[in-house]
């Protein structure tokens, strides 16, 4: 008994419990696996409906649209995030959390690291079936799609990387904003509303901060033609630092309130 | 062991708590009593490093709560009996718990058969009754098997059942050697569970001594009917006794006995209709200790004198 301790290992495996035994949860990673499959599913059958043929030297989809659900799952994934700490305010439960782990910030390490492996777990299989999904369909049309193709693999599983750290995002507002409207509020202003708010700038301004903001550059890990995002792991690894940077300003915050 | 030194809280201008000093010794049931608002809970939140004091300081076992390796092992709370998920099985809110501070996954089902929640483990906390909410946080704060146990107002919303239940196991705990301290509003309450108390209203200390000594300084008085009040408190006063009227022909008399009072009536021919003797109740003490100190008074100037026992 005398090796009873407060472990990282033991805190992470604490809030694997948490929030695999919320049925919430459930609810919302099945519902990110079902906005990828069934938007990209969607926009594969669309494509071969249209019946248009791809003229010469335009470019098609290498993953064949079974990303479209990606911008939809986004919210759903910060909202699991979110909800994951709101809740613990909401039922005060975080009171018996910080009881357990005085120092907090394990907690707030863990609770990220937990929520992040979940969506990817959930969003990699998602993704890889809805291409397999997309291959099927768009094969019986004469176009072939392969797992192969250059950036077709490290689009599938660069989003669901993208949305694990959107599910960080939502943990972080969480701690900062401690209510779910908030958290769906922020949420809603940093995917949807600010890449608006980029394009809006005059443009010379604008050339120079749309590939920063932190959603254009989450999403240049999903481009395959070159644009005017950052090159897409480039953009990946700043969305990464945008996401660690609001975790660590969210554990220095709570280390200061009452709980 | 838990030592406060100091202990202030400020929320903005309002003070919930200020220059709270006491400690709360092992082997016996330590009652921290004080009308509703008096910051018996955010007194509690700072013991378990939940709150952050304004200036002052606590320590639970010689060190802050989060200089302890396993704290799960150092102290056992109970706060507001809200403190667990309520979409969470009971064993499920333990276990996350349990799993913080290494602590052994047979203890969950060990703290849940000692609370006699085991048929509900499974059920989710939302669908529990008060009383069964209030077991679910006993059964977490014995988790760690700790050497301090800390309860907010354990005995809200339970059956007699439980209350008694609530009772043996304060009693049991503190007969282990562990430091229990226990909040409550109740004076009648705390008279049946705790051998030291710690009084607070509005936020400041007011009392801290042991059960004995209150139960000594509730002092035995006389009470007496008599058509001849005035005559008669007259005659008595002059025999030294302090004497109060708590209506037109009742007299609550202290410093003589009950033939005392007889027989001094007795030799100036005065008619006593009725002759008991009473002592101050506890809770009588407690409300006079208390009374400038309730934030939510009832809209009386003042409560009658109520030396006699009812």
């Amino acid at each position: 008994m005398n090796t009873t301790q407060v472990r990282h290992s033991g805190v992470a495996l604490s809030e694997a419990v948490k929030l695999l035994s919320l049925r919430s949860s459930g609810w919302l990673l099945a519902t990110t696996a079902l906005l990828i499959l069934g938007l990209g599913a969607f926009t594969a059958i669309g494509t071969t409906m249209a019946d248009i043929p791809t003229p010469e030297g335009v470019t098609f989809d290498p993953v064949g649209g079974s990303l479209t659900g990606i911008s939809a799952a986004e919210l759903v994934a910060g909202a699991l995030g979110g909800l994951f700490v709101t809740g613990e305010y909401a039922t005060h439960m975080v009171r018996s959390t910080f009881s357990a782990v005085p120092r907090r910030w394990p907690v707030v390490a863990a609770k990220a690291l937990v929520v992040a492996v979940a969506i990817f777990l959930v969003a990699a299989a998602s993704t890889l079936l809805a291409f397999a999904a997309s291959a099927l369909v768009l094969g019986g049309h004469g176009l072939s799609l392969s797992l192969g193709d250059p950036g077709v693999l490290r689009a599938l599983l660069g989003s669901a990387m993208y949305l694990a750290l959107i599910g960080v995002f939502g943990v972080a507002l969480g701690w900062l904003l401690r209510s779910t409207a908030g958290v769906l509020t922020a949420l809603v202003g940093l995917l949807y509303v600010l890449p608006i708010v980029g394009v809006l700038l005059p443009r010379p301004v604008s050339q120079h901060i749309i590939p920063f903001l932190p959603n254009n550059a989450g999403t240049a890990v999903m481009q395959f033609a070159p644009s005017a995002l950052l090159p897409p792991w480039v953009g990946l690894a700043l969305f990464t630092a945008y996401a660690l940077l609001t975790l660590a300003i969210a554990a220095l915050v709570i280390l200061r309130h009452d709980a | 062991m838990i030592q406060a030194r100091a202990l202030t809280k400020r929320y903005g201008r309002t003070p919930a708590v200020e220059d709270l000093s006491f400690t709360v010794r092992p082997g016996v049931v330590t009652g921290f009593l004080g009308p509703n608002g008096a910051g018996k809970s955010t007194t509690m939140r700072m013991v378990m490093g939940l709150d952050r004091p304004s200036s002052g300081e606590v320590s639970v076992g010689g060190r802050a709560l989060k200089d302890h390796a396993a704290p799960l092992r150092v102290v056992g709370a109970l706060l507001d009996s809200g403190a667990m998920h309520v979409n969470r099985s009971a064993s499920h809110h333990l276990l996350a718990l349990a799993l913080t501070n290494s602590i052994p996954r047979a203890r969950v089902e060990e703290v849940i058969a000692a609370v006699g929640l085991t048929a509900v483990a499974r059920h989710r906390v939302g669908t529990f009754s008060l009383g069964m909410r209030q077991r679910l946080g006993v059964a977490a704060a014995l988790l760690g098997d700790p050497e301090v146990l800390l309860l907010d107002e354990p005995v809200n919303g339970l059956d007699p059942e439980g209350i008694l239940w609530i009772r043996q196991l304060l009693r049991r705990l503190a007969g282990e050697g562990r430091t229990v301290f226990v909040s409550s509003h109740l004076m009648s309450e705390m008279e049946l569970t705790a051998d030291h108390l710690v009084i607070i209203g509005r936020g400041r200390l007011l009392a801290d001594l042991s059960m004995t000594a209150i139960t000594a300084s509730a002092r035995p008085c006389v009470v007496i009917r008599s058509p001849q009040a005035p005559a008669l408190r007259e005659v008595l006063e002059r025999a030294g006794a302090a004497v109060s009227a708590p209506a037109a022909d009742e007299l609550s008399v202290t410093g003589l006995t009950g033939p005392q009072v007889a027989q001094a009536a007795l030799d100036h021919g005065l008619l006593v209709q009725e002759l008991r003797t009473a002592t101050t109740s506890l809770e009588d003490a407690y409300l006079k200790l208390t009374r400038g100190d309730v934030q939510y008074a009832t809209a009386q100037d003042d409560l009658p004198d109520r030396k006699a026992a009812r």
